[in-house]
């Protein structure tokens, strides 16, 4: 009764709000978005065809990044002249994600050894994914190593790298008290991050935060107080490109939110009953298991 | 044509509406009852809005 027909597979409504529950749960908990582990979680588990997980997961996104956006603009941390010089940039980088697993979705398939089809574009994304999440579980487990000292603490360069790079025009950054960046690096680093979500059904911040940490000398505060509006942008005109792609599927976006909006507070609950080493180290465990998920799907897909 | 742009605004609107109605419960509830505790800061605030 409550089975709904995703791009010809038949999924369960209660659960993929179970499956929102669950991806709620984390974010709340470990204070991650939890985006780069539900599209994967959704082509896994539940089949759907990429291009729809892809769109449906930056669909459901808009819904946690105004609440992000709406929390977080009371701090003030960070450099808002970041967002704005990122964000054109972000539209174009998000068309071109778009048109990119477009371009991927249309080639089809390939024959495996055994003779049965391989999604092409299933399989490039599980590799970047793949990626992706030993990045973020390897900056994961060497925070834990340092048994929690912030970044901010940890001698950064005297100049950090991306600061050093003098392609004018410039820009200062009062805020958080750099002279000059180079806009069209920085304009660069805001297509990259559309990119990533036209392409991923991310918002991107998995790329930008380690950017501005190690490459502007951002503190973790700041950093993670940059870029929400930027990343709140990418998700709304991701969701465009996609819908005009008729790769949204909103029953899937709306059951998602529906049980990551508890999961979140759930998540936020129990973390406050669990050691900052603990939960590091559990994070670590999720990525590298999601890892080794799509890791079996990628090689049960090849033999 | 219409029905295109329907459903591309449902698809912007609905997630939103949605969030802003979960942002105003959530405060709402906060106001009622105030958290006994001090907030934990999140614990890998380097990985903060991975979204």
């Amino acid at each position: 009764m409550f089975d709904i027909s995703v791009g010809g597979q038949l999924v369960s409504m209660p659960l993929l709000a179970f499956a929102g529950l669950f991806i709620g749960f984390v974010a709340g908990m470990f204070g991650v978005g939890g985006g780069f582990i539900l599209t994967p979680l959704l082509s896994l588990s539940f089949k759907i065809p990429m291009p729809i997980a892809v769109g449906s997961a930056l669909c459901q996104k808009i819904g946690t990044s105004i609440i992000s956006f709406l929390k977080h603009r009371q701090y003030q941390h960070g450099e808002v002249r970041v967002d704005f010089v990122m964000v054109g940039a972000s539209i174009f980088g998000v068309d071109a994600g778009t048109r990119l697993l477009g371009v991927l979705a249309d080639l089809g398939t390939f024959t495996n050894a055994h003779g049965r089809p391989v999604s092409i574009v299933t399989l490039t994304l599980e590799g970047i994914y793949a990626a992706m999440l030993l990045f973020a579980a390897s900056m994961t487990i060497n925070a834990a190593r340092r048994g929690g000292r912030s970044t901010s603490g940890a001698p950064l360069p005297a100049t950090p790298p991306l600061v050093r790079f003098g392609v004018p025009p410039y820009i200062a950054l009062p805020e958080v008290g750099i002279p000059r960046v180079s806009v069209i690096v920085m304009a660069y680093i805001g297509f990259a991050t559309g990119l990533l979500s036209g392409l991923l059904g991310i918002g991107g911040g998995v790329a930008l935060l380690p950017v501005l940490i190690y490459g502007y000398g951002f503190s973790i505060k700041d950093a993670a107080g940059t870029g929400i509006l930027l990343l709140f942008v990418t998700v709304i005109v991701g969701t465009l490109e996609h819908a005009l792609r008729h790769n949204v599927d909103l029953r899937v976006a709306l059951a998602i939110l529906a049980g990551s909006s508890i999961g979140s507070q759930l998540g936020a609950r129990t973390t406050a009953r669990v050691s900052n080493q603990v939960l590091r180290v559990s994070f670590a465990v999720l990525l590298l298991v999601t890892v080794g998920a799509i890791g079996i799907d990628v090689v049960r897909s090849l033999s | 044509m219409l029905g295109t742009v329907v459903y591309i605004a449902a698809c912007i609107l609905a997630p939103l509406g949605w969030g802003l109605v979960t942002y105003a419960v959530t405060r709402a509830i906060e106001k009622r009852r105030p958290p006994t505790t001090p907030p934990k800061k999140p614990a890998m605030p380097e990985l903060e809005y991975y979204l």
